[in-house]
């Protein structure tokens, strides 16, 4: 059967810490200025001392309706057998087109490259090869979980089952595989 | 350019971009004379260098006026100009990069090896020496090759940087390597 | 005219010195059968990380001889294979062509930034005739030394014992100093551990568990989260831990009340352990009468915090009980009786007998420990040491210039191993009790981690000696005499490291890969060459470092080859070990404590100052209208005056801000991002502001280790605020540095 990846962020659990920010960097040889992650602040919101502060993980959202893929003229980018949106950087000719598209500003001309870059889900390195996105495998404060939603008995299931997830801008319409929980946060 | 004369030029360079030692530093007047015979375009930088010569006789003086522009420009904290060629071509910008792996096996292909606890093998200073051996020794295709490939990447990312640096000595050598092996390359 | 004799001599290898093949001997003719495809080498090295001094275990990557990715490692439960950004960022680190790269002396002034590079030889022996010049001028004693605490202090201390000097200090009076001091004083030695997992309600004074990041303690405190336990966060400014719990703005300098207010509460309602207390504590009846007026009513006065919620505060801590814990601290130094308000918190902690329980305090349980207990003694045997036979050291000619460990007097409160490093400031400036003239600086920047950084410049350029060893070219070394460069942790074995917590465990840093920059070395091999150079061979009585671990190693029944395997050992099958566990009665005696017994009333802080045997209350000023109490912090992707010119944390964080508080800033006219000038009165610093809510109106804060002095530093130098510029060098009761009671103006640049 068909693998459905998808990641889980809580960010009730999230700390911050930019570890995944820096996993990814050395992950995927992204060059100096440039990031596939980032964990920005969102807050403190609020009136002090009734103050409010979580983190939100910025990353390719993983789309089953991509928009990224859609408009690419050179077919550079696409979605894999396992449901994953992944960037051929041989193909890709540098338009942009991805980029305009991209509701989650996702998306990078990587200057080493010069082909369009984002979050791969670690797919080639390391979920292929059975572990998990370097992101989630050094999530200090244990925000992350990442696995198959077909498997009942994933992490990414349980959560699933267990909490209300968000996705982010739903109404694009384009059902990204990235979920968000924000109870205990907001 | 005769074999002999290239040989030289290279590791004149190979000299000044090294860490300064006593021995460079008190033949500096020969270097000076070597790149104003050879190379005729740099008249300017000859007299600034003639006159750093002046001001600063061979000796320990002058020997600690190299350093005192030697660690700021290459060496560490400010590094102004980093002379790992990995820091400038590699998208790290970090040293011990592919460039650095790349130059290690030209090296040995060309029948060379670098000692292992030496120098990293991409440094300015150790490119320059290689590009002498191969010029001394006549060896007209790798010297071409390792000139396309490596060196003169590197020297257009990293003269530039030198030269601007305004550091005595460093910055007119640079500008001399310049007009050397890439605006006369230009030229044709 | 011979003419370019000098070129062509070199260029043919005729030159002499030069090697036969000629050039400037860089390059070796290789044998054609030495050429050979690259073939790509995968492997992990499995080592400690040395990001920041918490010491987590690592999974290094290495390919082909080059580190590629440093990941935590998985066979280690404590970090379930995580590691912070800092640690994923170890290969920047190494790899930064910043680094430096070979021993350096100093031809201009100091300051000037005028260096050259030389031999090692050639810097050691300029070091060994400073140091024999200022032996023989003003004696051994004169040579301070100093370096954040790490596993090869055993090295560079032993110069400082070898020549006769008693001044070695570590960078704890500048950290958590005042809380070993509490520790000791308390339960007779410092190696007290917290069980955060397993506990259901957590009250933190300022310890920000997510931004001061200790990997281990972050799973601990998110494990008692996510199950439900309560957390509790004091803090004048809102903290990533503090929107992770119930944030509560108190007042600066004043938490000492508010623990003594929970006591207050806690006695009144009868919500403490009797029989735990009579059992394993001396002294409750002291503190009963110290805090019995220490009432809500009075502490909302002093803190702030409304009565009510100390009330709230105390009962809820008190019903966990006892898998509950007020966070001991870390980053300790605020006031100058800080070590009294650690104490208070460990006490209060007793009262819910959280000792030796799970989700409360626990001795560290290394072999030693474990040899008391027969069902448990099997598990490890201790660790030896490494050197051979030693000679005997000289008696220093004189004490500590911080009078440090000396009994009867306020001196004694100071732990000699670690010593009022700020004295060194103070004694270099005003020769009192004697002069300092030689200081060696091992892998600690004190321009930046030590208060009143320009009078720690001047003191700095007073001296006949300053050796600074390091990685990078640092606000200190900026100023030595002789810069010695260090390999990175990643290049280098060091000594065991014992890490035990609830079970032993033993840790290994070892090379992942070979050095980097050739002319770097491992700080044991630079002072055992130093030693020797200096006529101190003897003392560094081991051949390397393979030799010296295996000499630790071997009466604990391992070998180095056991512990390269997964780089730390814990003995197999061994479940975490609370003395009380199973039974509440249980024998559980801290370490050497005295009569073994938890001193609530201390009688060695008695005899050090009378009439501090018991915490008590000191009320220190609060900022009047328009001043702001300064205060400092942590920050989760940097390391204290470490990690700030490290490019991929440099890039995420290259400067701090000023934070103050919306209402605050709108009276200054001061906006988010506006240039400011914070002035302490004797001491300006320039810098940008963070207009935000999460601070307290009357205070102000900045993340620490910023504003970086040495030029040489590119990427840090000058971005944002070096917080320890502004803060006065008042050395405190404990010998601690006083961090929380500056108070600051800010206006508009």
């Amino acid at each position: 059967m068909a693998k459905q990846y998808v990641m889980v962020i809580q960010a009730s659990k999230c700390i911050g810490c930019q570890a995944c920010t820096v996993a990814c960097k050395f992950q995927n040889e992204v060059p100096e200025g440039q990031y596939r992650t980032k964990s920005p602040a969102v807050g403190p919101t609020g009136t002090y001392p009734n103050v409010k502060l979580y983190f939100e993980k910025e990353a390719c959202q993983m789309c089953k309706n991509a928009p990224c893929v859609a408009v690419c003229p050179t077919k550079a980018s696409y979605h894999n057998e396992d449901g994953v949106v992944l960037v051929d950087s041989n193909k890709c000719v540098g338009c942009k087109y991805c980029m305009t598209a991209c509701p989650y500003d996702a998306r990078f001309i990587n200057e080493e490259t010069g082909a369009a870059d984002k979050c791969s889900f670690c797919y080639e390195h390391r979920v292929s090869q059975g572990e998990k996105p370097a992101c989630v495998s050094t999530c200090v404060g244990g925000a992350l979980s990442f696995g198959d939603l077909n498997d009942p008995n994933s992490d990414v299931k349980k959560l699933l089952d267990k909490y209300k997830a968000e996705v982010r801008k739903p109404e694009f319409g384009t059902h990204p595989n990235v979920y968000y929980i924000y109870e205990g946060v907001k | 350019m005769e074999q002999n004369a290239k040989a030289e030029l290279y590791l004149a360079f190979a000299a000044i971009f090294q860490r300064p030692r006593p021995e460079i530093s008190d033949h500096l007047e020969e270097l000076i004379e070597l790149w104003a015979e050879e190379i005729p375009a740099s008249r300017t930088q000859v007299q600034v260098l003639e006159d750093f010569c002046r001001k600063h006789p061979a000796g320990e003086k002058r020997l600690n006026t190299l350093w005192e522009h030697y660690i700021p420009l290459f060496e560490t904290g400010k590094v102004e100009a980093s002379p790992y060629a990995s820091v400038h071509l590699n998208r790290e910008k970090q040293v011990l990069g592919t460039e650095s792996m790349a130059v290690k096996s030209f090296y040995e292909k060309a029948g060379y090896a670098i000692e292992s606890n030496g120098e990293l093998p991409d440094h300015l200073a150790v490119e320059l020496e290689f590009a002498a051996l191969l010029a001394r020794d006549g060896q007209e295709e790798y010297l071409a090759e390792f000139k396309k490939v490596h060196l003169l990447p590197f020297l257009s990312v990293i003269l530039p940087l030198i030269r601007n640096s305004g550091r005595p000595v460093y910055a007119a050598a640079a500008a001399i390597l310049q007009d050397w092996q890439i605006h006369s390359e230009e030229r044709g | 005219m011979k003419r370019r004799q000098f070129l062509k001599g070199v260029l043919y290898g005729t030159g002499g010195t030069m090697v036969a093949l000629g050039g400037f001997g860089t390059f070796t003719k290789l044998a054609p059968q030495a050429v050979a495809a690259a073939k790509e080498e995968a492997k992990t090295v499995f080592s400690t990380c040395e990001m920041c001094t918490s010491r987590c275990t690592v999974a290094v990557k290495v390919k082909n001889d080059k580190v590629v990715k440093v990941e935590g490692n998985p066979h280690d439960g404590a970090t379930a294979g995580t590691i912070c950004a800092r640690g994923n960022a170890g290969p920047s680190l190494l790899y930064d062509p910043q680094r430096i790269k070979k021993p350096m002396i100093r031809t201009g002034d100091r300051g000037s930034g005028k260096f050259k590079e030389v031999s090692w030889d050639e810097a050691y022996a300029h070091i060994a005739d400073k140091v024999k010049t200022i032996q023989k001028d003003y004696g051994a004693e004169t040579i301070a030394f100093a370096s954040r605490v790490n596993p090869q202090d055993q090295f560079f201390r032993l110069i400082a014992r070898a020549i006769g000097s008693p001044n070695t200090f570590s960078h704890e009076a500048t950290c958590p100093m005042s809380r070993t001091t509490a520790l000791e004083g308390t339960f007779g030695n410092p190696y007290i551990g917290a069980d955060y997992g397993n506990a259901k309600y957590i009250i933190t004074m300022g310890r920000n568990f997510f931004e001061g990041i200790h990997v281990p303690m972050v799973k601990g405190v998110m494990k008692a989260v996510a199950n439900g336990a309560k957390l509790v966060v004091l803090d004048p400014r809102f903290s990533v831990t503090a929107a992770k719990g119930e944030w509560i703005p108190i007042k600066g300098a004043t938490d000492l009340a508010f623990v003594m207010a929970l006591a207050n509460v806690m006695i009144k309602e009868n919500l403490y352990d009797k029989e735990f207390l009579d059992q394993y504590t001396e002294g409750f009846d002291q503190w009963v009468e110290a805090v019995k007026d220490t009432t809500p009513e009075w502490a909302e006065k002093e803190t702030g915090i409304p009565k009510d919620k100390i009330v709230e505060i105390a009962r809820g801590f008190a019903a966990a009980r006892p898998n509950a814990l007020i966070e001991y601290g870390w980053r300790t130094p605020w006031t100058p009786n800080d070590y009294q308000l650690r104490r208070a918190i460990m006490i209060v902690n007793m009262m819910i007998g959280n000792w030796e329980v799970p989700g409360g305090y626990y001795q560290k349980k290394g072999a030693g420990v474990l040899a008391a207990f027969p069902d448990q003694s099997g598990y490890a045997k201790p660790t030896g040491g490494g050197f051979g036979p030693q000679p005997a050291a000289p008696k220093p000619a004189k004490g500590r210039i911080d009078g440090a460990g000396v009994k009867g007097t306020p001196g004694q409160l100071i732990p000699p191993v670690d010593g009022a490093v700020g004295q060194i400031t103070e004694s270099i400036l005003t020769g009192k009790p004697y002069p300092v003239k030689g200081w060696f600086v091992h892998r600690f920047n004190p321009v930046i981690s030590m208060p009143e950084s320009d009078r720690l410049i001047e003191a700095l350029k007073k001296l006949d000696l300053l050796v600074v060893c390091d990685v990078y070219m640092t606000d200190a070394a900026y100023f030595a005499d002789v810069v010695l460069p260090e390999c990175t942790y990643l290049e280098r074995y060091e000594p065991i490291i014992d890490q035990s917590g609830l079970v032993p465990k033993l840790q290994l840093r070892q090379p992942a890969v070979p050095l980097v920059y050739a002319d770097t070395k491992p700080g044991w091999q630079i002072y055992k060459e130093l030693g020797e150079k200096i006529g101190i061979g003897d003392f560094f009585s081991f051949k390397d470092m393979e030799e010296f671990l295996t000499r630790q190693l071997q009466p604990a029944g391992l070998t180095l080859d056991q512990l390269k395997e997964k780089g730390f050992w814990s003995p197999a099958g061994m479940k975490p070990f609370f003395m009380r566990g199973n039974d509440p009665k249980a024998p559980a005696p801290p370490t050497n404590a005295p009569n073994g017994k938890i001193a609530i009333f201390s009688h060695e802080i008695e005899e050090a100052v009378k009439g501090e045997g018991i915490p008590k209350y000191k009320q220190y000023p609060q900022p009047e209208e328009g001043k702001f109490r300064f205060v400092q912090g942590k920050v989760a992707v940097h390391t204290n005056a470490g990690t700030h010119n490290v490019p991929v944390l440099n890039e995420l964080m290259p400067q701090n801000s000023l934070w103050i508080n919306t209402q605050s800033a709108a009276k200054l006219g001061v906006k988010d991002g506006d240039d400011i000038i914070i002035s302490s009165g004797q001491y300006e610093h320039k810098g940008k502001a963070k207009v935000t809510e999460g601070i307290r109106p009357d205070t102000v804060f900045a993340y620490h280790g910023f504003g970086r002095i040495s030029p040489e530093l590119k990427r840090a130098y000058n971005k944002g605020i070096n917080d320890n510029k502004l803060i006065k060098n008042e050395i405190g009761e404990s010998g601690n540095v006083v961090t929380s009671t500056t108070f600051v103006t800010v206006r508009k640049a």
